[in-house]
């Protein structure tokens, strides 16, 4: 799945481990997500939509 | 923290404690101190991990997340878990074969022991194939 999450999050001028920290996550989790290779919980897809005010489908986007 | 890191020692402590006790009391009586001090000391090193794992792990420390349940290396943990799992059935339906259709006996404990070291190192290179690989 890919996402916009590494834009938004230097939009806001975050580093990897400020945003893994406001999203309760480890810092590794954020740069696996950020390369796309890792599918996150709905949760936590949920709680990095509502982090950025935006809706799942604007962050991420289904492959293919 | 110090707390938690406090009661990992004292459990690890009181499990080996027990286990040398046990043994000394299940083993020669002229051996007694001597069974006890070293099955102790020789659990010492699992006994605190155990601690470690009730009280320390994943909540405590600079590294401590919120949801570590939702975290890249908790899914990596799990699919190398499993994997490791499905690899010793096949290594136990393997054995089992091999004693069935040879006749061997082997001792019991050795095969326990074996079967650790397998599942560990299994999962320990699964774990670092796959952060390899998907970090």
């Amino acid at each position: 799945m890919r996402n916009d999450l590494a834009e938004r999050r230097s939009e806001r001028g975050w580093s990897q481990g400020r945003l893994a920290e406001e999203l309760g996550v480890s810092r590794q989790t954020v740069i696996s997500l950020e390369k796309g290779r890792f599918d996150p919980s709905l949760p936590l897809a949920f709680r990095i939509a509502a982090l950025f005010g935006c809706r799942i489908e604007d962050v991420f986007t289904p492959d293919g | 923290m110090a707390l938690r890191h406090t009661a990992a020692v004292v459990t690890g402590v009181l499990v080996a404690a027990g286990l040398g006790l046990l043994a000394g009391v299940l083993g020669d009586d002229d051996q007694f101190w001597l069974r006890t001090t070293v099955f102790a000391a020789c659990t010492l090193g699992p006994a605190y991990g155990l601690g470690w794992l009730l009280f320390v792990s994943g909540s405590a420390g600079p590294d401590a997340v919120l949801h570590p349940e939702e975290n890249v290396e908790h899914g990596w943990w799990q699919r190398s878990a499993s994997g490791s799992f499905l690899d010793l059935l096949v290594v136990l339906g393997l054995a089992a074969t091999a004693l069935a259709v040879t006749g061997l006996r082997l001792d019991a404990g050795s095969v326990l022991a074996a079967l650790i070291v397998v599942a560990l190192a299994d999962v320990t290179v699964r774990m670092a194939v796959l952060s390899r690989r998907e970090a």
